[in-house]
């Protein structure tokens, strides 16, 4: 019985089909095609997003750029260097960006983070102004005071959170906390 | 596909999505694949949809395959595996009592050089559907019969009996048929 055994063996490729239907490649085929279809769509649609962000991105990096150079400029025409007011504000901004509060005390906090949103927009006013008036006296008081006061909100922000969260840890609301925006 | 063919190269040509290789490919195993997803299915209708998904499915993963000269093989496994999941449910061993009432001589005359292939072929497709699968992955596909157990999902002894019980029916069946 081995003979028999070894005879189909040696003559398996006899057992091969003869004739294929079209049909199955055709329908492979298909399947391929409509896969890359979808894939290009994909491709492009990502390649798209990632033109927009990179522009966005570089926009935004850009004018950061722009508007630190500008602050470091008045701050050094104002003789305003020592104070460090723009390490202290960074360092106090990274601080509050780390901090998080129940969501529903977010409202508390808005305000005063609304002020500190209103005082930048004053700080792009008195850069307007040296831009066409040149660098005068009362705006390097305008700028100290600026500072002065943009440093007291920041830690106003601050010991509001940190009276916040005494209370949440004393009643333990297990309400969701959120970060803080700034 | 033709000796000498350079099958890594036609692999490495379809994984950069052409079209033609792909479709060379197909032309090359597409037999091959039918007749032995056939044996175990016994059904060209359910066959031709198993080529398809398997062939696609190879396609699709080619990027996974690092040896690409054993294409082949690679997508042997690939329609059997997918054969076996298609016949599992509706598989039936025969109880092979039988087997014993099967008379078979040992030292045998090489009474089979004479039979035509697709009377053979027949026959095969004749067989009961467990013994049959089994037959065509132990005799054609070369998998052991550990393989088979593990693939089937039965004992390695039930594996041998029913690979003996389908050589013994094929080999009556045929010799009656010479007769």
């Amino acid at each position: 019985m081995r003979e028999f055994e070894d005879y189909l063996k040696e003559n398996k490729k006899r057992f091969e089909a003869d004739q294929l239907d079209e049909s199955i490649w055709q329908g492979i085929e298909s399947q391929i095609v409509v896969k890359h279809k979808v894939s290009y769509k994909k491709l492009i649609c990502l390649l798209v997003a990632l033109i927009a962000i990179l522009l966005v991105s570089f926009i935004g990096y850009k004018n950061s750029v722009k508007a630190e150079a500008l602050e470091n400029r008045v701050i050094a025409q104002f003789d305003l260097g020592q104070y460090n007011f723009v390490q202290q504000v960074n360092y106090k901004k990274q601080k509050l960006a780390e901090e998080s509060i129940p969501v529903d005390q977010l409202e508390r906090v808005q305000i005063l983070l609304q002020q500190l949103e209103f005082m930048d927009g004053q700080f792009q006013d008195y850069t307007y102004y040296i831009e066409k008036n040149g660098y005068q006296k009362f705006i390097g008081e305008q700028i100290l005071n600026f500072y002065t006061s943009k440093i007291e909100l920041l830690d106003k922000i601050q010991d509001e959170i940190e009276k916040i969260n005494y209370y949440e840890e004393k009643i333990q609301t297990s309400t969701p906390k959120v970060n803080i925006q700034i | 596909m033709n000796k000498g063919t350079d099958i890594a190269a036609i692999v490495s040509k379809a994984k950069a999505d052409d079209l033609s290789a792909m479709r060379a490919l197909y032309d090359g195993f597409a037999k091959e694949m039918l007749s032995a997803s056939l044996r175990i299915t016994n059904s060209l209708v359910d066959t031709q949809d198993i080529i398809q998904e398997s062939f696609l499915h190879s396609f699709q993963k080619l990027g996974q395959l690092q040896d690409e000269g054993k294409y082949g093989s690679w997508l042997k496994r690939i329609v059997i595996n997918n054969s076996i999941k298609f016949v599992k449910q509706r598989r039936s061993f025969d109880m092979i009592n039988a087997i014993d009432k099967l008379y078979v001589e040992e030292n045998e005359e090489p009474w089979f050089y004479e039979l035509d292939f697709d009377l053979i072929k027949m026959e095969i497709q004749k067989l009961p559907n467990g013994s049959r699968e089994i037959f065509s992955l132990y005799l054609l596909e070369e998998y052991t019969h550990p393989e088979i157990a593990m693939l089937l999902g039965v004992s390695v002894s039930n594996s041998k009996s029913q690979y003996r019980y389908a050589i013994k029916l094929l080999r009556t069946r045929l010799m009656h048929l010479k007769v």
